[in-house]
């Protein structure tokens, strides 16, 4: 909480909102993942895409040439207004805007985006490359990128720009819907995981559940997962996957082909990894892997080429003029250990997860846990976008070479390959205005089916992010999802919190029911890395440089030797293994390394500070953000190693770290101190001792005393509260409260009806709540104003008074005052817009001026909802009767000359005037229908009545109006059966409107209360923070000033009694100090025998409103074929009384109320049953004809004859009342020839009616 | 807001056009139907609808 409003001074101030700085720096960083991710992809990530395709090339045997495709210089440009600049000119000033902005696309229903461009470049044989410039659509661009326009905006040119103040992007505009790229958890990269799963088992004989997996990643942030898999004999076969197809390769003959080494070579740096105990086991397999390759044959690293190319060149799609020895390099080079440098460093790799493996399968190290954090990174939007860009040019490329070979196959005429047409036609074919739309459909959609990306889920990529208040909108950019295919397991191991998780993901902040533990949120301060270094591998050569002058004992590039593992620890950087480190060295290595993060830490902020936000600070900011793990060898734990990685897509959180210091001119233990703060990641804090305070450790006045901490802790928590997400930081005191009411209200939270946004004249969401009347709540949280909750306030402060009044509030329903309620207390407002748009050819706006007036329809209701709406004043005023309705209808039916149908509401262009009022059953607006000039229905649907708020007309270049977006404004004031609920998981339903005079009162101050809560919330809840609330918000009320209510106060350092100080305020201003007060009832003017507990609490409005539930049916539509009403609420069906409720009825013995509900109210029906077959369908029913003259009529008595069609005349027709479902069974079974006999004359005459 | 259209009885006969008010500048265009809906001034093409000038009133009895 900043000063100012703590001390009750201040709590806004003016001058704010006309500021030209750019929106709060923690508002912007909300969405940062999104829009670094994206921004390279803008920049480095296209150009990465492009270079690591391979060239496409074809050799045509024919006529003995050779073309190669391959793509250069990808650019993406700024949104443009698509209207051509020819249009403007001329007779517009010069003041045109060509810049598109969000807010244009948000009104008019289109796609934010720029125009993508590439150079496909096609060379034949050796001759000169031609290039051809190829347009590639429209690339939607995320608000707030590098190219999107509002990118540096001060809050007052995006006030101006129509724009939220606090806009923090991350999100498409597509088709006028803000949609966002969903995070989701992936399993590190460059990690060997050492699995066990039973599933191994299947992929042949001998395999065992024993498996090493690494997910290795390309520059391009395409991955190819390695997996060595343990066979019984012993063998290891090594798996990778081309276009997920997968294949099994002995192992030894891909580390022989990756490393031309001595098998004595090889033998010892498999058998390095052995430990104490386990060289037999370490030798014996090792020597099985080269004995194995002898029985191939394949003595040199060349014949393991060889070997390989000669078996994969239909996977590498070798042409013929490359060799097998080629053909295997490129094999190794594209599919395996893609995120090494040579083959030198893939050997490596390969024989550390051949080791990894061996001490899994012998039990000196333990499984890795795939669903702990500390092995999971995150997909980043930008990243899975260049993978559905770099698929698109896969195929793009494919396509051309296919192509080609098709021409040269069937229509060796048409190809020449010096017309530049030709290849022009075909670019035309596979290309052009492609691929944005692709891209568009991705975001669209959320759909991604591709065979070479290698994800497990292929839809639900993309969400909505529904703007129904601020908690829920943010929280869209901080959720992170376990992915789809774990939602569909039976098991819930996948959603258990787990330890690592801790300070990364909010421990609260998940939903209940079905997503719970699956979608998690982000703590508040964690940080997903995102920076790439300009030149990968300098940097990696700095980061290198670094470790050898810290101590480390580099691999050189022949390495010959794999130094044991009972000495030293291997190294391994990005997946890389670049040297050891003795292992008593170890530790020392690895506290320089951090001390060395955390002096870049510092120096990356003090250059973030000068230099623009968001530039360039990639040497020490990556640096900062390096992340390295030490995992001592213990015997039966994790696998030894120093992992290091620089890599993005890594969560990190900032943490202390301790340092000690001789103590000045004293003796005894050394002094410690906080040297600055460190970025950990996920698998770091794994391994790392970081000291959360709790009140048990000694307090300073500075905080936490360190010199009395176990001295086992290098690291110290910023906050105890930092583990939470924002959402969850913003509960007060929620270390009060039962822990799943804590869960509850970030449910709730992202439910309440507030302020979602500021620029409400700007924006046309399909759906928008609004509170009218928010206020700041006097207890609040740091956080509440760290994120500047308070401008989009989503709450009321309410006085409770914790009472049992009336039956009114019992099970969780709540009491309200009706006077607070009429005064404006939770008052609403719902916003609906839609795009109507009409087809030019067909019809247009505008109003029907020939027909009748139709008074068929609805006239606005008297005395019933709705009624209290304003009524627009036609031109003459309101005529005698009162009715408000257009004179058009009122003089006999006749249009008079100058009037049309509806004139009421809508305007001379068809479309309706703002600030009408629109019943239900009224048209919105009229659309004429060119061939016959009548105008077509637009009823408003709902029981709603709507008041037109804004009309949009947009334009699309072609003449005429054919494109409107229409708000409605409908009143959502506080009904009975609305949803209310405080910040404490208490929810509850408004049951009553009780009189302000019949509420009770305080004896000393006459105040009734807003809300009356049953006392019986409290005992099971145990939601002891929202009674603490009630007694600090009446303290902060009294004396004017805001509360701090940031949860673990006492860990912070505070040692103030909450209750006793809080008590103390109340009794200053006159109050009793445990917040109760003696109330008088309303209703009989005695007082009440127990003093009553009354405080103010922050409540919200949830927007579970029964305005949008309520379902009443007496009559309405039913079923066609079974004469059942139908269900839906929509459709006017009604509720189904189903077999538990009969169930009931009849336990209840109500057989009539059964007979009503089930037969007279649902599908009565009268049959007819011949007595003689016992059929019921077999009978007919026809008018008696009279075959004598005279009689009018013709049925004489209008009796009808019945007969049955297979006894004829003389059959005895019955008549008896069935549900008419049963009539449809026997139909339906003698259908299929099953015969239905009613046993109707046992019954004798009580069978049924006789005719 | 002070383009051409500062008309103060706004009721006008079909046919006639209506005034919509430009999303950028905010200048008022009389559109006539089969007009392109385009700000004349400044070329922006969302133009909003202006509230209407008839009295919207309770009915108090």
């Amino acid at each position: 909480m900043n000063d100012a409003r703590a001390e009750g001074k201040v709590s806004w101030k003016p001058e704010w909102w006309g500021k030209a700085l750019p929106p709060p720096e923690r508002i912007q960083r909300l969405a940062d993942p999104h829009i670094e991710s994206f921004d390279w992809l803008l920049g480095e990530g296209l150009h990465r895409v492009v270079e690591g395709l391979d060239r496409a090339e074809y050799e045509d045997d024919a006529n003995g040439r050779r073309v190669s495709f391959w793509l250069e210089a990808p650019e993406v440009r700024a949104p443009l207004s698509s209207s051509s600049g020819a249009a403007r000119s001329g007779a517009l000033s010069q003041r045109v805007e060509l810049r598109e902005f969000p807010r244009d696309c948000r009104v008019g229903g289109s796609t934010y985006g720029g125009d993508m461009f590439i150079d496909v470049v096609v060379q034949v044989d050796d001759g000169q490359p031609q290039r051809f410039r190829q347009y590639l659509g429209r690339m939607p661009i995320m608000v707030k990128s590098k190219l999107c326009h509002l990118r540096d905006l001060t809050q007052k040119s995006l006030i101006k720009t129509g724009e939220e103040p606090y806009e923090f992007g991350g999100y498409f505009v597509c088709n006028g819907n803000e949609r966002l790229v969903r995070l989701i958890l992936m399993q590190r990269r460059n990690y060997v995981m050492a699995i066990r799963r039973g599933a191994f088992k299947k992929r042949g004989s001998n395999y065992t559940d024993y498996g090493v997996f690494m997910r290795c990643c390309r520059r391009d942030m395409s991955a190819v997962t390695v997996r060595l898999f343990y066979l019984e004999s012993g063998e290891v076969n090594l798996a990778f996957a081309v276009n997920r197809e997968e294949f099994l390769v002995p192992v030894g003959v891909i580390l022989k082909a990756f490393w031309d080494a001595s098998d004595r070579t090889l033998y010892e740096s498999v058998c390095s990894a052995a430990v104490a105990g386990t060289e037999f086991f370490y030798s014996a397999r090792a020597e099985l892997l080269l004995r194995k390759l002898q029985d191939h044959g394949l003595k040199t690293s060349r014949d393991c080429m060889e070997h390989l190319g000669k078996n994969f060149r239909t996977v590498v799609d070798a042409p013929k003029a490359w060799s097998n020895v080629k053909a295997g390099e490129e094999l190794l080079r594209r599919h395996l250990f893609v995120h090494c440098a040579d083959n030198n460093e893939k050997a490596q790799v390969l024989v550390f997860m051949i080791q990894k493996l061996f001490a899994f399968v012998c039990g000196t190290c333990q499984e890795d846990n795939p669903d702990a954090l500390a092995h999971h990174e995150v997909l980043l939007p930008g990243h899975i976008m260049a993978m559905v860009i770099r698929d698109q040019f896969e195929t793009f490329l494919r396509s051309m070479k296919e192509s080609v070979a098709n021409d040269v196959k069937y229509q060796p005429d048409r190809v020449d390959y010096h017309d530049e047409k030709y290849f022009q036609k075909k670019m035309d074919k596979y290309l052009t205005n492609k691929v944005g739309g692709k891209i568009e459909y991705f975001l669209n959609t959320g759909n991604l089916s591709s065979k070479s990306i290698e994800i497990s889920q292929s839809s639900g990529f993309t969400i909505v992010a529904e703007k129904l208040n601020y908690f829920r909108y943010i929280s869209h950019f901080r959720a992170v999802h376990r992915g789809a295919y774990y939602a569909t397991l039976q098991t819930t191991k996948v959603r258990k919190l787990l330890p690592e998780s801790w300070g990364f993901m909010c421990p609260v902040h998940t939903p209940d029911g079905a997503p719970c533990g699956l979608l998690n949120h982000l703590a508040a301060k964690c940080k997903i890395t995102t920076l790439e270094p300009e030149d990968e591998v300098a940097y990696f050569n700095s980061v290198l440089r670094m470790l050898v002058g810290y101590g480390l004992n580099a691999q050189t590039a022949e390495a010959v030797r794999v130094p044991p593992i009972s000495r030293y620890t291997p190294v391994l950087l990005d997946g890389r293994l670049v040297g050891h480190v003795r292992n008593e060295n170890a530790l020392g290595f690895v506290s320089e390394v951090r001390r060395w993060k955390c002096s870049r830490r510092v120096k990356a902020e003090e250059e973030e500070e000068e230099e623009e936000r968001r530039t360039e600070t990639a040497g020490s900011g990556l640096n900062a953000m390096l992340e390295i793990a030490y995992i001592p060898y213990r015997k039966g734990e994790k696998y030894p190693g120093v992992y290091a990685f620089t890599s993005s897509a890594r969560m990190m959180r900032e943490v202390h770290l301790l340092e000690e210091r001789p103590r000045k001119g004293e003796k005894g233990a050394p002094e410690r101190f906080v040297l600055g703060s460190e970025m950990i990641g996920s698998l770091e804090q794994t391994f790392l001792n970081v000291h959360c305070p709790d009140k048990y450790v000694p307090l300073t006045e500075r905080g936490v005393d360190f010199d009395a901490l176990d001295p086992k802790y290098t690291h110290c928590e910023t906050s105890p509260a930092a583990m939470l997400s924002i959402v969850a930081s913003l509960t007060p005191w929620s270390d009060f409260n039962q822990s799943p009411r804590n869960m509850y209200q970030c449910q709730m939270a992202k439910q309440t009806m507030g302020t979602p946004l500021l620029s409400y004249p700007y924006r046309f969401d399909n759906k928008l709540y609004r509170l009218n009347s928010p206020q700041t709540p006097i207890t609040q949280t740091n956080a509440y104003s760290d994120y500047e909750i308070d401008e989009y306030a989503s709450g009321t402060n309410a006085i409770i008074a914790v009472l049992s009044y009336t039956g009114y509030d019992m099970e969780d329903a709540m009491i309200i005052n009706k006077s607070s309620m009429e005064r404006g207390f939770a008052h609403g407002t719902m916003y609906k817009s839609k795009v109507v748009e009409v087809d030019r050819k067909t019809a247009s706006f505008g109003v029907e001026r020939s027909r009748r007036a139709d008074h068929s329809r609805r006239k606005p209701p008297r005395n019933g909802f709705g009624d209290q709406f304003p009524r627009m004043v036609p031109n003459g005023g309101l005529d005698e009767g009162g009715s408000g309705e257009g004179s058009a209808q009122s003089s006999g039916g006749r249009l008079e000359p100058g009037e049309y149908k509806d004139m009421d509401r809508i305007d001379a262009d068809g479309l309706p005037h703002v600030g009408a009022t629109i019943w239900p059953g009224n048209n919105q607006y009229s659309v004429i229908n060119k061939s016959n000039g009548r105008s077509q229905n637009n009823i408003l649907k709902g029981e709603e009545v709507a008041v037109v708020d804004q009309v949009a007309v947009i334009g699309g270049g072609a003449k005429g109006m054919d494109k409107v977006n229409l708000k409605l404004r409908f009143n959502r004031n506080p009904v009975i059966g609305d949803k209310f609920a405080s910040r404490h998981g208490q929810k509850g339903i408004l049951s009553y409107l009780y009189r302000d005079i019949d509420m009770p009162w305080c004896e000393t101050t006459g105040i009734r209360p807003d809300i009356i809560f049953n006392p019986h919330g409290f005992p099971s809840r145990m939601t002891i923070g929202m009674i603490l609330e009630s007694l600090a918000s009446k303290a902060g009320a009294l004396r004017g000033e805001f509360k701090d209510a940031t949860p673990f106060a006492t860990a912070r350092g505070s040692t103030t009694d909450l209750i006793k100080s809080f008590g103390d305020e109340l009794l200053g201003c006159g109050f009793h100090r445990n917040g109760t007060e003696k109330l008088v009832s309303g209703i009989t003017g005695e007082e009440m025998e127990a003093e009553i507990y009354i405080g103010i609490v922050y409540y919200q409005r949830l927007r579970h409103m029964v305005s949008d539930k309520f379902q009443v049916r007496s009559t309405g539509p039913i079923n066609a074929q079974t004469k059942q009403p139908i269900k839906g609420r929509k459709v006017g069906g009604g509720i189904r009384f189903g077999e538990m409720e009969r169930d009931a009825l009849i336990a209840h013995g109500c057989s009539y109320l059964t007979y009503d509900r089930l037969h007279l109210s649902s599908d009565y029906f009268v049959g007819d049953v011949c007595c003689k077959c016992g059929q019921l369908i077999t009978t007919t029913r026809k008018p008696i004809v009279s075959t004598s003259m005279g009689g009018h009529g013709g049925g004489g008595d209008g009796k009808e004859m019945y007969s049955c069609l297979l006894c004829g005349e003389g059959s005895d027709i019955k008549k008896l009342t069935l549900p008419y479902v049963f009539k449809f069974l026997v139909t339906e079974l003698a259908s299929v020839n099953i015969k239905c006999v009613l046993d109707v004359d046992r019954y004798g005459s009580r069978g049924g009616v006789k005719h | 807001m002070n383009g051409p259209g500062t008309a103060t009885n706004q009721v006008t006969a079909p046919g006639e056009g209506v005034f919509y008010v430009c999303g950028e500048c905010g200048w008022e265009n009389k559109i006539k139907p089969g007009d392109t809906i385009q700000c004349r001034e400044c070329g922006y093409r969302i133009l909003y609808k202006k509230r209407t000038r008839r009295v919207v009133q309770y009915e108090a009895r």
